[in-house]
């Protein structure tokens, strides 16, 4: 009886396992199929979106290969004063100087959230909530009218200022929660030890909190190299394009050239990727950093 | 090494004071224990001596220095926590280094004292690990070693043992006292444990919401507690208390309780010079109790309703019209539970103290 009723069990433990892997599959294949169809046109020649060659029926592989895309991307001057390198370059500006602003906004203010205490310091907490409660998309026009009276349309500044400030309230609680999970008694044995505030911050909490530092350099990375939308308010000359502003520019009403578009969309995706691989370890703890007091 | 004196120290939250007015010296190379219950404010003393908390009213002086708005990294004074506050990033070697290096010592000296630190504390095999991966024990020997490692003026230590297991606690206690004779470094020591701060201190403070009730060496404080709370503080069990009166009769003078009285020793007898005391309370320890299974002149018959075995002696508890009375009796006295035995209380050990203000009469 009990036998048979723990075979009964481990059935169906193994059909709910099998289940969940099941559809867990096909997720990761309904997420990474655009991907291999943008990896095979990339290196497909020809600038159509054409349908590649399928791999056991589903799988999209190239038709024949080549590196022809990535060759002209890096010689292309799709308008004048435009080119690869100018676009690298603007990309690589705006995003370090937006995540070096970020931490720089954030960190600190991290800090005086979680050890000091100040007059308003909760309704100002709670104040960083409000945005959060709109779509990003609706403070563009906005932004565009601010930034255009200050006269700073057209300008690095126009984009970075507002990647750095994108994702400043959520990172804030982020790095206050992780400052708050530190005892204090740290800072006060450093205190003791002979150390001064700043020491304290950077040698004991910043060490102490990479994960979630990681956390926060990580969003403010991605919503600057992967923005577009501000970016194309925002810049209009030609020789201030960042690369998702470029590979808008593949894509024209009369004829898009794919082979490229896809080529490029690959080139951006690198950094992504490589973030990822080697912040992986610091992400996942991070993510969580704060929910469980250690 | 240098002496800590607190002058008038108050310090209150939103007006309300934790700790009252206290003054103390802490001589040069002593050990001195804060001790009380919890929330009696020696924690906030010993946070207002590091400089962590500042005083609303009075000032704290390290050596002849007038230390009260001085930063707690220019006080020279090294403070073992609780919780240990190692820093967790670092290996036991730059747990011990960083106080050093804040100090602006030069590598070669930072080695050598880091060296010599984790040689005292037997602590030489772990300087490559990290917090994490020590045991309490070894924890508690980093944080000492991080205190012990600059050569402060003083050593602060907020119950420093209480993280250990009862063992490892007993055994450290010894080393404590041990390491802080040899290095000679002045140490205030907060606990509230009586039994840590007996063993430990030259001298204990003892602390009751946020006032300082008495200030001796361990016998003293338990063989003249100034007053019923230390008196009852200090040993283990507490120690008896009875309310009564003294009264003087022919055959001289005797404690009244009202139910019962039995003959005060004569080294107590003095206190009432003639009639009857005011309210009183007579304090005995268990050890100071004499108990048999037969009657004696002056004893009081009690019902057995608990003995518990401590080893090489036993503590037995009697009940007298709902007065516990506990009496200290060796290993092998019998005293099954509902039995009746005899609890002599009349000792020259007992103490008087004034049921008002619970102050001790000698």
């Amino acid at each position: 009886m009990t036998a048979h009723s723990s075979t009964a069990k481990s059935i169906r433990k193994l059909a709910t396992s099998g289940l969940k892997h099941a559809f867990l599959i096909v997720m990761a294949l309904v997420s990474i199929y655009p991907v291999l169809w943008v990896i095979s046109i990339a290196f497909t020649p020809g600038e159509s979106l054409g349908i590649p060659n399928l791999f056991l029926g589903i799988f999209p592989v190239p038709t024949s290969f080549t590196v022809e895309h990535f060759t002209t991307i890096l010689k292309l001057q799709v308008v004048v004063g435009s080119n690869f390198p100018v676009w690298i370059r603007n990309s690589a500006i705006i995003t370090v100087s937006s995540v070096a602003g970020a931490l720089l906004l954030t960190l600190p203010a991290g800090y005086a959230f979680s050890r000091r205490k100040f007059r308003g310091q909760e309704a100002s907490m709670f104040s960083f909530l409000l945005p959060t409660m709109f779509p990003g998309v609706v403070t563009i026009i906005p932004q565009f009218l601010l930034f255009s009276t200050l006269g700073l349309v057209n300008s690095y500044f126009a984009v970075i200022i507002p990647y750095m400030v994108g994702s400043l309230s959520l990172s804030i609680f982020i790095m206050k929660s992780a400052f708050d999970s530190i005892p204090r008694e740290i800072d006060e044995a450093a205190m003791i030890d002979g150390a001064g505030e700043l020491r304290i911050f950077t040698r004991m909490l910043l060490p102490l909190t990479l994960p979630s530092i990681a956390t926060v350099a990580l969003w403010a990375f991605m919503g600057s190299w992967l923005d577009w939308a501000l970016a194309h308010v925002m810049l209009e000359s030609n020789s201030l394009w960042t690369l998702p502003l470029a590979l808008y520019a593949f894509l024209q009403p009369n004829y898009t050239y794919y082979g490229s578009f896809s080529a490029l969309a690959l080139i951006m995706a690198i950094p992504v990727f490589v973030v990822f691989i080697v912040f992986q370890r610091y992400l996942v703890t991070g993510l969580t950093a704060g929910s469980v007091k250690g | 090494m240098a002496k800590v004196r607190l002058e008038h120290i108050t310090k209150a939250y939103k007006g309300a004071p934790v700790v009252d007015d206290v003054n103390l010296e802490v001589k040069e190379g002593e050990f001195l224990v804060l001790l009380g219950p919890s929330g009696c404010g020696k924690t906030t003393t010993l946070r207002m001596v590091a400089g962590l908390e500042r005083p609303t009213k009075g000032d704290v002086y390290i050596g002849d220095s007038l230390v009260t708005d001085v930063e707690p990294k220019d006080r020279d004074i090294a403070m073992v926590f609780q919780s240990y506050a190692l820093y967790p990033h670092m290996t036991v070697h730059d747990n011990l280094a960083f106080p050093l290096k804040m100090h602006k010592q030069t590598k070669s000296e930072i080695e050598e004292r880091v060296t010599k630190a984790a040689t005292i504390l037997e602590i030489g095999d772990l300087l490559k690990r990290r917090p994490k991966e020590l045991s309490g024990g070894q924890r508690q020997r980093v944080a000492l070693g991080r205190a012990i490692v600059r050569d402060p003026k003083v050593f602060l230590m907020d119950e420093p043992l209480s993280n250990l297991d009862a063992k490892l606690r007993v055994q450290t206690r010894v080393e404590l006292k041990n390491l802080q004779k040899r290095l000679g470094t002045t140490t205030v020591y907060v606990t509230h444990d009586q039994a840590e701060a007996m063993t430990l201190a030259d001298r204990v403070a003892l602390m009751r919401q946020g006032v300082i009730q008495q200030v001796g060496s361990p016998t003293e404080v338990y063989a003249h507690p100034a007053n019923k709370f230390v008196a009852g503080f200090l040993g283990s069990p507490t120690m008896n208390f009875i309310d009564g009166v003294v009264r003087r009769t022919d055959a001289g003078a005797v404690f009244d309780c009202g139910e019962f009285a039995f003959p005060l020793h004569p080294a107590l007898a003095g206190i009432v010079t003639g009639g009857t005391s005011r309210g009183t309370t007579y304090g005995i320890r268990a050890e100071d109790v004499s108990v048999s299974t037969e009657p004696k002149e002056g004893s009081v018959e009690v019902t057995v309703y608990g003995s518990e075995l401590m080893g090489s002696e036993q503590f037995v508890y009697g009940v007298k019209d709902k007065l516990k009375i506990v009496a200290r009796a060796p290993m092998d006295f019998r005293a099954p539970i509902g039995t009746h035995v005899w609890m002599y209380l009349t000792s020259p050990k007992a103490h008087l103290f004034d049921a008002e203000t619970e102050k001790a009469l000698i």
